[in-house]
């Protein structure tokens, strides 16, 4: 239960409260996931911090960890891939109050919204000092348990030429049970990140467009069989779907 | 901790907990328009209020959160526009527009589904559909379709920004939420039946007011909460409670060493239960993951929750049965071998055997004999749930004279207090049953299912306790859709004539029987039923039914929406399908060929009734080829089935557009077994009080029931005060099952008006009459409010009433009545389905439904219509994305509304609904059946559409990406 509610209004007093060790601190973000829990603990609130904006710096977009899903799709438009990778993750009321950060940390494998992000170069810049940790790495560590005294502050995610993002669910607006997100950059680089199962969305390839290795794509299909979806049927309909795709972001339609 | 809100522009101080939800908050102070839907991950958005002019959800968030920020409820936006001598504004447009729309159907969600789309048109002047259903998508229904809802606030936005005027506004509702009717004559001549009247509760709903079980202070209430099994099959070897019981503010905690053995079935049916007792309240042994240990009654849920936690359960774990094919294996582990076991009919338990079923008609293996062509196949159909949005909730307390009461969102009131009074201990006479408005049950209120834990613990603790489900433990503990697994047989000449059908079926009832036999009745006389064959076999059809309805360590499945006929349709119209395909017959054609006619025997009805010895009954109305040319035609059907070019798709090559149908009968009411009563009596300004025990669980039968009741006493439907139900003061009455509200309870409500009317009548004519005019009463005609005489002359309502009640001679008028059917009409349907299908994933988009009914006369095209796009999109969920799954220890899959996704307002395919009037003659408005009819041809439509796209033969639904992916190869 929580047994403590804060509400800083600068990042060095929500910071010296994280760093109590009793009783466990946790920041809060939409409150969506937190708000519910029967854990023993004291939140931090972050609405004050003012980190709730989309911005653009030179190449890269700044987005402010505690910015609703809902400002993000505003932003990029509902069109766009990250649009509807984000309509896809929740209706428009968990829309208004999840945040990037706390979907950082709360979302799995199925998250259409966390496979877009992984197909982008994105860095998580975190409180104090301003540290930047590749999302690659962030989902790695976030499975091993991380340092709960900092804080992310934003999300710096570079512009990309063209994003591509299609899912495969029971109906139009389902979980993902298979999703693929590309992302194509002016240096001819490509990103392709697979989600729909696990933990959290798997970054399958980083390279030269000419380079893809399908094979190798398809390979991370092998263990995905879960409740959900065979390996089978994910290999298969996963090799269709990243092939379109590639071609729908590199040619801008599909082979 | 002290935190300051500011709600709907006040700003008051609140003392919180800092782990109180905004919901908590609001609720505690009174604000009842943000609902409690159970849901951890608030996906179901029935809680929401506007933060900041945006649709949050309040259960999501901390109260403390909110501080700072502007909170709108939905009773900050509107209210009743006649409050006496004070002015008020009104309701807000949109409140307006979804009360005339037909938008409400439960109201659960309504509150929800204004404040959101309120937060668009107050930042959108001219809206998009697509932005209204986003602005829509956080806030699931499960009653609408969404299409009501939809053009509710399209007509909103069109008078905000004045593109309409107010009376455009209310034409513009009514003409788009209309369905397409071909009307009879007959129905023409009503006054109010027929017309598309307001519900009678809509205003109350909008506003949010507190209408449902738990809108009601509950400060002086214990909260109960359930230890529920984490084994799917066990004794409870020991059980100790010491630390629970001894946790500060814990009330009471109940094993099954403290409460009477008493064995029931938690099936609201009549008396008697059609199906073994097989439970009690608290057993020595649990038979699935969700069963029940023990109760706790304590002063907060939190209290609650931690003495869950201290309860020690040692269980002897026993074999499980999780596969129905397994439960009656001569090895199998015997679920139920308990001494107080009551069999019924053939259910024996020693044999995992629930219910069994053996119908044979006709002369089926003669009629295989003289077929040209035998299809047999298999066919799964998934357990699935209800889903309502308000979870099952009771409250229950001693009243003064020492009387239980029980408040609860049941649908079957009368059967709760007759079922609960063995178990509690207590004469029926000291169980009062009051039923609130009921926030959607689709068969899952149909079922005793948490009454007794709250009664149980005010009987040990002597104070209200209130009791709620979890959406997580509605999807492990609640009831369901039987599951079934299929097996038919089927005959075919040449020529297309069906010489014999046969199906097997082994239904999983979980690891209690209720509904079982009842519910796997329906599936062969309604589903199997339709299709007696042509020429000879008209007269003597050939049909074969056998059933097993078997336990398993699973939930209990029950009653929901359709109840068999669903399970039943698929196969059926799947089997039509691969003959038609098979044997080069047009499947529209083949179907009508072979399909029951008007003035035929319902071939079922000689061996098979829910409960009483079978009847023979003829089918009188059948408006199904009707149902089929109007259906063809809104979907285009003859451009596009059959046509090449039609089901591809330019561009993209792996996309393949298909086209499907699939004809359904229901059922209407059980005859010579339900009956529901009614009782009106007239007020002083010649308004009337409809009394009833039937239950509105959100399609409208209290305005329906009104509307018959008006037409008959020749006043608007606003004249008649509607109130439902409450075991103490309304007559009895079965309870909304079965189809039977509009036929059984509005009969019994028609003959109640016209014994009121005739009351009226006679005393009008004696006003009328003087020395020189002798009036006689069967000449006075009641319309417009008025008695009038032949001559001309009238007299108001108001002025009988008066004259009755003050003046002359002076008598209550009144009418009480009650009826019990001696037939079920069919209601009939046709359903269309147009999909794309990627060949290469199995993605599938259903694009559009188009259903065409017979109901009979439809007593109000907007209710109906509401019901048939509600129950066409729960089907569709039945058809492709619904399916409760369990592991190898019995553990659910889904838990909540995102893994048991049901459809959003903003991912909806096109839909349309024709009404195809027939006039049946056994009921006085010439109605049927229309609630449960949607759920039966929604799967096999679209499954047919599949194999129409793409040469995919599923024989299981839901039609799942893989699934598909598999038949396209299979097909290959």
């Amino acid at each position: 239960m929580i047994k403590e509610y804060h509400r800083p209004k600068n990042v060095r007093d929500a910071l010296a409260l994280l760093e109590r060790e009793t009783p466990r601190t946790i920041p809060l973000g939409g409150g969506t996931t937190i708000s519910k829990t029967r854990d023993d603990i004291a939140v931090v609130d972050l609405q004050d911090l003012g980190w709730n904006k989309v911005e653009v710096k030179d190449n890269d977009y700044l987005i402010g960890s505690m910015t609703t899903l809902e400002s993000i799709l505003e932003y990029f438009g509902k069109n766009s891939a990250i649009g509807k990778a984000i309509i896809l993750e929740a209706g428009k009321n968990i829309r208004n109050m999840a945040t990037i950060g706390g979907s950082l940390v709360a979302c799995n494998g199925r998250s259409a919204f966390l496979t877009i992000l992984m197909a982008h170069r994105c860095e998580l810049v975190w409180e104090p000092e301003e540290r930047s940790m590749d999302i690659g790495e962030w989902v790695k560590q976030r499975s091993l348990g991380w340092d709960k005294k900092k804080l992310i502050s934003k999300v710096r995610m570079k512009k990309a030429e063209s994003v591509v993002f299609d899912s495969i669910g029971r109906s139009p607006l389902d979980q993902p049970i298979l999703c693929y997100a590309i992302a194509k950059f002016e240096d001819g680089m490509v990103r392709i990140a697979l989600g729909g199962f696990g933990d959290s969305p798997v970054l399958v390839f980083a390279g030269d467009v000419r380079h893809i290795d399908y094979s190798g794509i398809n390979d991370t299909l092998s263990h995905s069989g879960d409740e959900w979806a065979s390996n089978e049927y994910r290999k298969e309909a996963g090799e269709v779907l990243v092939r379109r795709l590639v071609d729908l972001a590199t040619n801008g339609k599909e082979g | 901790m002290l935190i300051n809100l500011n709600i709907n522009n006040v700003i008051s101080p609140f003392e919180v907990r800092p782990s109180d939800t905004l919901l908590h908050v609001l609720r505690n102070a009174g604000y009842f328009g943000a609902k409690f839907g159970g849901c951890k991950k608030g996906e179901c958005g029935a809680c929401t209020v506007l933060l900041d002019g945006k649709p949050v959800n309040s259960c999501s968030m901390l109260a403390a959160q909110a501080e700072g920020h502007a909170l709108q409820t939905i009773e900050g936006i509107g209210e009743h526009p006649d409050q006496g001598w004070k002015k008020t504004d009104g309701l807000h447009p949109l409140q307006q527009a979804f009360a005339e729309s037909g938008a409400i159907q439960c109201g659960y969600c309504t509150p929800a589904m204004v404040l959101a789309s309120k937060a668009l048109i107050d930042q959108k002047e001219n809206p998009t559909e697509d932005e209204i259903r986003d602005s829509l998508s956080g806030v699931l229904c499960r009653c609408t379709g969404y299409k009501k809802p939809v053009e509710a606030v399209k007509a909103s936005a069109a008078l905000k920004n004045g593109s309409i005027t107010e009376p455009e506004f209310m034409d513009q509702l009514k003409v788009n939420c209309m369905p397409q009717m071909d009307l009879v004559p007959e129905a023409r001549e009503f006054n109010t039946v027929g017309k598309p009247d307001t519900k009678v509760d809509a205003i109350k709903l909008v506003q949010g007011k507190s209408a449902f079980t738990a809108d009601i202070d509950l400060s002086d209430a214990l909260i109960a909460k359930v230890l529920f099994s984490t084994v799917a099959h066990a004794r409870i070897k020991r059980i100790n409670v010491e630390k629970a019981r001894n946790l500060p503010g814990v009330h009471a905690v109940l094993t099954y060493k403290d409460i009477p053995r008493v064995v029931f079935s938690s099936a609201g049916q009549s008396d008697p239960i059609p199906g073994p007792l097989d439970m009690f309240s608290l057993d020595n042994k649990v038979r699935f993951v969700g069963d029940r240990v023990a109760f706790v009654a304590a002063e907060t849920a939190q209290i609650a929750e931690e003495a869950l936690k201290l309860i020690d359960v040692e269980y002897e774990e026993l074999p499980a049965i999780l596969d129905s094919s397994e439960s009656m294996k001569p090895d199998a582990p015997k679920l139920h071998d308990e001494p107080e076991y009551q069999n019924f009919a053939d259910s024996n338990p020693d044999k995992n055997l629930a219910a069994e079923i053996r119908i044979d008609i006709g002369n089926v293996e003669k009629g295989f004999t003289e077929a040209d062509r035998i299809f047999e196949a298999d066919y799964v159909v998934p357990k699935v749930q209800q889903a309502h949005i308000e979870p099952h909730v009771a409250y229950t307390y001693w009243d003064s004279d020492d009387r239980l009461v029980i408040r609860t969102s049941t649908q079957v009131p009368f059967h709760a207090r007759r079922i609960l009074a063995p178990v509690l201990g207590l004469p029926i006479k000291r169980i009062r049953v009051i039923k609130p408005r009921i926030g959607g049950g689709f068969g899952g209120k149909q079922e005793i299912l948490i009454e007794d834990i709250a009664a149980h613990l005010t009987i040990a603790t002597g104070k209200p306790v209130f009791f709620e489900y979890t959406r997580e433990e509605e999807f492990i503990a609640a009831r369901s859709r039987h599951p079934m697994k299929i097996h038919m047989k089927t005959g075919v000449k040449r020529d297309g004539t069906i010489t014999a059908n046969e199906m097997r079926v082994l239904t999983d009832t979980g690891a209690y029987g209720c509904h079982g036999l009842t519910v796997t009745g329906n599936t062969g006389q309604k589903a199997m039923a339709i299709y007696v064959g042509d020429g000879q076999y008209r007269k003597s059809p050939n049909i074969r039914f056998y059933a097993d309805i078997v336990y398993t360590n699973t939930p209990p499945a029950g009653a929901f929406r359709g109840y068999g006929v669903p399970q039943g349709v698929y196969p059926v119209e799947r089997q039509m399908e691969t003959i038609a395909r098979e044997m080069n017959l047009d499947p529209v054609e083949f179907r009508l060929k072979n399909a029951l006619r008007a003035g035929e025997l319902q071939p079922f009805s000689t061996s098979w009734s829910e409960g009483r010895e079978p009847r023979p009954e003829i089918v009188q109305t059948v408006g199904l080829e009707k149902c089929v040319r109007l259906g063809q035609k809104a979907i285009d059907w003859q451009e596009k089935f059959g046509n090449i070019r039609w089901h591809q798709v330019e561009g993209k090559p792996y996309l393949r557009k298909g086209i499907g149908v699939a004809l359904a009968m229901q059922g209407t009411a059980i005859p010579y077994l339900d009956m529901g009563g009614a009782s009106i009596k007239i007020n002083e300004d010649g308004s009337f009080n409809l009394l009833i025990g039937a239950t509105d669980l959100g399609t409208g039968s209290d305005t329906v029931l009104a509307q018959m009741a008006a037409e008959i006493l020749g006043i608007p439907t606003e004249d008649i005060l509607v109130y439902s139900s409450d075991t103490d003061f309304t007559p009895f009455d079965k309870g909304a099952y079965a189809s039977s509200t509009t036929y059984i309870s509005g009969t019994a409500v028609t003959k109640a008006a016209q014994k009121a009317a005739e009351r009226v009548k006679i005393r009008a004519a004696s006003m009328l009459s003087d020395e020189k005019r002798v009036i006689g009463p069967e000449s006075i005609v009641l319309h417009d409010r008025h008695a009038w005489a032949p001559d001309g002359r009238s007299i108001s309502m108001a002025e009988i009433a008066r004259n009755s009640l003050h003046i002359v001679d002076q008598e209550q008028i009144m009418g009480t009545a009650s009826y019990v059917s001696p037939v079920a009409p069919p209601p009939f349907s046709a359903q269309f389905a147009e999909v794309t299908v990627d060949v290469e994933t199995g993605k599938l988009t259903v694009e559009k439904l188009v259903m065409a009914v017979d109901s009979g006369v439809i007593v109000n095209p907007l209710t109906a219509s509401g019901q048939i796009e509600g129950g066409m999109i729960q089907a569709l969920g039945y058809a492709v994305s619904e399916e409760m799954v369990y592991d190898e220890k019995g553990n659910a899959r889904e838990k909540d509304l995102v893994d048991y996704h049901i459809f959003r307002a903003d991912e909806m395919p096109e839909m349309k609904t024709i009404f195809v009037e027939t006039y049946e003659p056994t009921h006085p408005f010439g109605a049927k059946a229309v609630a449960e009819i949607p759920m039966d041809g929604v799967a096999p439509a679209v499954s047919n559409a599949i194999q129409d796209a793409c040469g995919a033969i599923l024989k299981q639904i839901p039609a799942t990406p893989e699934r598909i992916l598999k038949a396209i190869h299979q097909g290959k």
